[in-house]
């Protein structure tokens, strides 16, 4: 079942919009509320996995580590995001390659923006899985390939160290980023990603990796800068707890 | 705690503020109550965020009241109390007795050793009440110890370690808001850990100091690559937050997060074209 329809909401309608209907369907259908009626406890877990569905859907699929995200409310309050592409529902889905949440925790890696892998159908939307094969000159390339569409990202990162520094690749970069990526090493990902096109500029295969994981940043970016920039004029909020716990701070070398 | 998780107070209306405040004045209020005079010496604006973040996502009934307090006798201030500040004055104090503990071991602080003394009861109480929250914190500080000591640059093994503190500190009761309050933790510790590093990276550097970005500050683009990874990391913790079903006190959780938590940041870059331009001239 559509899972804006369980929600009761219209599918273009504001994050926000979701959120407030969300909560007016648990006060309806809270289990506390209805002890004696199983039809409500089903109800409301429909609820549930409807809500978690959705918001999986507006942040782009699978990936539950931030990236494509669009940031909720800032779509109506902040006029930079449809710059990026969030700004139509329909566009969104498909540009990102996984349809549905696919229960992994971290699981980007797929976009569709590659072709070659070998589990394509199984987890895009038709697009292929995977980074392409062309330039897996050596075994441990080749091993690092195969453990990340397997989602064995320990064991690729465990192949790819077999290489010693001095010939690391291009190619090397790029497989360490997606297999940190996956293990949640997100700044030595950004890191190798960067340095996959440093070595490679001409390169799009990289060049989208990398673009991928900086998308969430400049989303976030354009819904900071709405903001001004803050300052030394912070308001304390309590002067006396300030000065004591500065006091506090210096004799005890405090956080 | 660090402090670096504030409201940017330019943009939050008087009314958010005011909020605000009430949120500050019942975690300060929650501290005494629970822990005496010296839980309230401990009170920090990143706890006042976690405060804030629970009371939302849990729509907890809070009360309220106006009341006077020793630091301000002669004005009255309102505050807002509920399951969160509890819970948040609690994770205070445990997080607060390690690291005392650690100041001690580390600098033979006889301030800190005398201040962990006198929270060593309450967090003993507080390791009886959260004892998953506890074990972690002490398990994720002990690996960060390991990692000072043995001078570890891989900045996403040593910052994960206080991601993942912070994650189980967000994470309160293991239903079903704990991945994306996780992964908010996560990223929000990490954020945390490494503004710190940056801050300190110069007086770390004088006094031959572990330091986790001093690999990374030798590079020519560090500061480049510094904010791209604050970025990077605030993003990811938005993004988690923006799937929170959210609406109380969203405008003030919103302000914090994307844009109170770079106030540090940009003072300190402000500090630094200061003493640049000084140099220049």
């Amino acid at each position: 079942m559509d899972p804006y329809q369980i929600l009761g909401v219209s599918s273009t309608a504001s994050d926000d919009d979701v959120k407030k209907a969300y909560r007016q369907q648990c006060k309806r259908y809270h289990p506390d509320l209805h002890p004696d009626d199983p039809s409500a406890e089903e109800k409301f877990k429909q609820v549930q996995s409807a809500y978690e569905q959705v918001m999986k859907m507006r942040q782009g699929g699978g990936s539950s580590s931030g990236y494509g995200g669009s940031y909720g409310g800032y779509q109506q309050r902040n006029p930079y995001s449809n710059g990026y592409g969030y700004g139509s529902r329909q566009q969104q889905d498909d540009s990102f390659g996984f349809g549905g949440f696919n229960g992994f925790f971290y699981g980007p890696f797929g976009f569709g923006y590659t072709t070659g892998g070998n589990r394509g159908g199984s987890y895009g939307y038709g697009g292929a899985y995977g980074p392409s094969s062309a330039q897996d000159t050596t075994v441990e390339l080749q091993a690092a390939r195969n453990y990340i569409n397997a989602r064995r990202y320990r064991e690729a990162l465990n192949a790819l160290s077999g290489v010693a520094e001095s010939a690391r690749t291009a190619r090397w970069y790029y497989y360490s980023a997606l297999a940190n990526w996956g293990l949640g090493n997100s700044i030595t990902a950004l890191q190798h990603a960067q340095r996959a096109c440093q070595m490679e500029p001409g390169n799009s295969e990289y060049q989208q990796l990398l673009s991928r994981l900086q998308s969430g940043g400049q989303t976030y970016q354009s819904a900071s800068s709405s903001y001004s920039t803050p300052g030394l004029s912070v308001g304390r909020l309590c002067l006396s707890f300030w000065l004591l716990n500065l006091l506090f701070r210096c004799f005890c070398g405090f956080w | 705690m660090f402090g670096y998780v504030t409201i940017n107070r330019n943009e939050l209306s008087d009314e958010d503020f005011a909020r605000y405040r009430s949120y500050y004045c019942g975690l300060c209020r929650a501290l005494q109550k629970r822990h005496g005079f010296s839980g309230q010496l401990i009170l920090s604006y990143d706890m006042v965020f976690l405060e804030v973040l629970l009371t939302s996502l849990y729509e907890y009934d809070s009360q309220s009241g106006t009341g006077r307090c020793v630091p301000h006798p002669t004005k009255t201030h309102t505050w807002l109390y509920n399951a969160a500040s509890d819970y948040c004055a609690d994770m205070s104090v445990a997080l607060s007795y390690y690291n005392l503990m650690d100041n001690w071991e580390d600098d033979h602080s006889a301030a800190s050793l005398i201040m962990a003394k006198r929270l060593r009861k309450r967090y003993e109480a507080v390791s009886e009440r959260y004892p998953r929250q506890c074990a972690a914190i002490h398990y994720c500080l002990t690996q960060l110890g390991k990692c000072e000591r043995s001078n570890c640059q891989d900045i996403d093994q040593v910052s994960g370690h206080f991601g993942q503190l912070m994650a189980e500190v967000l994470d309160v009761r293991r239903d079903m808001w704990s991945a994306d309050l996780q992964e908010m933790g996560m990223a929000l510790g990490k954020f945390i850990y490494l503004m710190d590093a940056y801050e300190d990276l110069r007086k770390d550097r004088r006094r031959h100091r572990y330091n986790p970005l001093a690999a990374l500050a030798q590079q020519p683009d560090y500061e480049q690559q510094v904010h791209d990874i604050l970025v990077m990391l605030m993003a990811q913790c938005a993004s988690a937050f923006e799937r929170l079903p959210i609406l109380q006190d969203a405008s003030i959780l919103r302000n914090i997060i994307y844009s109170g938590v770079w106030t540090r940041y940009t003072d300190l870059r402000q500090l630094q074209q200061k003493a640049k331009g000084k140099a220049g001239s």
